[in-house]
């Protein structure tokens, strides 16, 4: 196993006088490890990784850095441990990007521009370095940010909700980029997210927060199979747990049922997942007809049909007419 | 690569520019005015082969006068630098805040306090003791400032309050000219319009040292002043406590502005243009080539002003009423180019 960077027992963090908003943590982060935390809105993952840094003094427990409690290292030595990226507004006025990323760095290095440039290229956004930072994208600032990060060259990397802004190409880009810096460099990264369906696609292991702010380390298809998805995040009264894909979803009313004739389980799948927003069920006394799948087509009551797009606004003006 | 925030100084070339700019001025400035000297003639009185009548006129009149706008503009000018960062805010500034008029305050109390308790003092609003008064007056509005910018966030609620502020040491000051004599209220008047000549090469070393002290102190803590200029948390999670930072600045702006106060008045404006000119010439936030910069441009513009003021104009211009002219459009253009809403 690899060794222990940062070993929390039986932590408390919350702010003033009211109660802790989290209680008895005990987790340790291991050097090459790149993990998730996830939990519901407002509980307090912010609060967690900054009471890790000691920006929030706790109620209970201690947090020991390689061996040493957090409180007896410098502010200028925990930042040569730990590099964090915190969603806070920055104001940067007319900051270039590049500029913004050579705050990151922390000592006199003999070649500052070459390492600026170096993280630019790992992070492939050379095309941002001599724009003005606040007038980048959000989704183009999480990568500056990250390559601000990065640059601190540290042990241990603290990421709130890098992900928030990026598409769906930029997470998996993300994603693979932190976990490749895991294994090149053996920093541990901890990243907090709200976005379960990535996670759980991507990731062994993750760390959640429940509603009541117990702390868990876990796979995320044990969360699937437990079926307590609902622990972390609340179902509302229209929305309902999906077993099968491992996912909250909308309950949707059964109105038609139709058959369906295929060989092609993809085009089936694919059509049951838009037919089940309509409304659609297994059984129902409103039968629609057969949809028969071709190669080219989409075959309903003799009609035919190129695209889903098109068999479904037929079906729509189908089930307008009952 | 252009800029960057690395631990060193590096001096833009826009430096040397602003340094021959300030000579060239200086030069003027030394050879214009009531009698007008050559400038071969400037140079022999520098070389020590002048009349004695123009080096009087040099040493004793105008040199005194363009050293003073020179090194009070720096002063103002890095003093709202520091502003502007601490408090996060482009349009931050002595003048603007109210900081002035707190030192004017408390410097035209000391003077009237004085007077009724029975010592006479020369009113010349200058020397070590109205230093102090004007300390505690710039370092009071700080006070006030800092506790209230932590409470009402906002960046032009900051000058509202910078605003009320400077009304109401205004309105004590009217109080104290109400009471004080007529030969008394005339000196002060003059004073508050703001003025390079009436400073002594004593007063000026004060400056000086200030000035000295005040630069090399902010170039110690140039990276700090990047982060906290970013954000609170961020200057945090990069090693750097944002409270030792402020203070500092809280102790070097105060003293800057005090020492400009008192000895040549409240300056307007200097103060709050200069670090604009230099952000967008440069185009960086680095104080690392900021401050350098700032302090030039800050002297620059002094004495352009302050040459306005007493030459280029048919009169007689308080300095003043030249750098209300210049600088209130400007800070009306600088909000209109940035849409204000971003600023609120």
């Amino acid at each position: 196993m690899s060794k222990v960077c940062m070993k929390i027992t039986d932590l408390s963090v919350g702010y003033g006088d009211n109660g802790p908003i989290l209680k008895n943590i005990n987790i340790d982060l291991f050097e090459g490890q790149f993990i998730p935390l996830l939990g519901p809105n407002g509980i307090g993952k912010t609060t967690f990784v900054k009471s890790l840094f000691g920006l929030i003094d706790k109620k209970h427990g201690s947090i020991e850095l390689y061996g040493k409690p957090i409180e007896e290292y410098s502010m200028n030595e925990r930042a040569s441990y730990i590099a964090m990226s915190l969603s806070e507004s920055l104001n940067t006025g007319l900051m270039t990007s590049e500029e913004f990323v050579s705050l990151g760095i922390l000592a006199r290095t003999a070649d500052p521009e070459n390492l600026i440039s170096k993280y630019f290229k790992k992070l492939d956004i050379n095309e941002l370095k001599y724009k003005q930072f606040n007038e980048l994208s959000d989704g183009e600032r999480e990568w500056v940010k990250l390559a601000r990060v990065l640059i601190q060259q540290t042990k241990i990397i603290f990421l709130d909700e890098p992900m928030g802004h990026l598409d769906i190409s930029g997470k998996v880009k993300m994603i693979s980029i932190l976990s490749n810096h895991t294994k090149e460099t053996g920093a541990s990264i901890l990243m907090s997210s709200h976005d379960w369906s990535t996670i759980r696609k991507f990731s062994s292991y993750i760390y959640v927060i429940d509603q009541k702010g117990v702390f868990k380390f876990l796979s995320p298809e044990d969360l699937i199979l437990t079926k307590k998805l609902n622990t972390i995040y609340p179902l509302q009264t229209n929305s309902m747990f999906e077993d099968n894909q491992g996912e909250i979803s909308l309950k949707i009313e059964p109105i038609f049922t139709l058959d369906i004739e295929s060989n092609n389980p993809i085009k089936t799948f694919w059509l049951k997942h838009a037919l089940a927003k309509m409304g659609y069920a297994e059984n129902h006394s409103n039968y629609l007809g057969v949809i028969k799948i071709y190669e080219e087509e989409f075959v309903l009551t003799n009609n035919r049909y190129k695209t889903i797009y098109e068999l479904m606004r037929e079906i729509k003006s189908l089930l307008a007419q009952l | 690569m252009k800029n960057n925030f690395i631990t060193s100084i590096r001096v833009p070339w826009h430096f040397y520019l602003c340094l021959l700019l300030i000579l060239v001025l200086s030069m003027i400035t030394l050879s214009s005015g009531d009698i007008d000297i050559s400038l071969s003639e400037i140079l022999l009185v520098f070389t020590g082969k002048g009349s004695s009548f123009y080096n009087q006129v040099i040493f004793e009149l105008r040199l005194p006068r363009l050293l003073t706008a020179i090194f009070s503009g720096a002063s103002l000018a890095l003093c709202g630098l520091l502003l502007q960062t601490y408090f996060q805010n482009p349009l931050a500034g002595p003048f603007v805040l109210g900081i002035h008029s707190g030192s004017a305050f408390f410097v035209s109390l000391w003077i009237l306090a004085g007077q009724s308790l029975g010592i006479n003092f020369a009113i010349n609003y200058s020397g070590m003791n109205t230093i102090i008064a004007s300390w505690i007056g710039s370092l009071t509005v700080m006070a006030i400032l800092f506790t209230i910018s932590v409470k009402i966030p906002g960046k032009v609620i900051l000058l509202v309050i910078g605003l009320l502020l400077g009304y109401f040491s205004g309105a004590l000051i009217n109080i104290l000219v109400a009471l004080g004599d007529p030969h008394e209220i005339k000196t002060f008047l003059t004073w508050s319009m703001g003025s390079f000549h009436r400073t002594s090469i004593s007063e000026l070393k004060i400056m000086v040292f200030i000035l000295f002290i005040s630069t090399l102190a902010s170039l110690f803590i140039a990276r700090g002043l990047n982060l906290i200029f970013v954000g609170e948390v961020f200057s945090k999670s990069l090693g750097i406590n944002p409270k030792k930072i402020k203070i500092i600045v809280l102790i070097i702006t105060s003293l800057l502005a005090a020492v400009v106060t008192s000895f040549c008045g409240p300056v307007a404006f200097v103060g709050m243009i200069s670090p604009h000119f230099c952000r967008l010439i440069l185009k960086t936030e680095n104080h690392f080539q900021l401050i350098p910069y700032t302090v030039a441009m800050g002297a620059l513009i002094a004495i352009f002003a302050d040459l306005l003021s007493s030459f280029i104009l048919p009169f007689g211009m308080p300095l003043n009423s030249v750098l209300g002219l210049l600088g209130a459009p400007f800070i009306i253009l600088f909000l209109m180019k940035n849409k204000i809403g971003s600023y609120a």
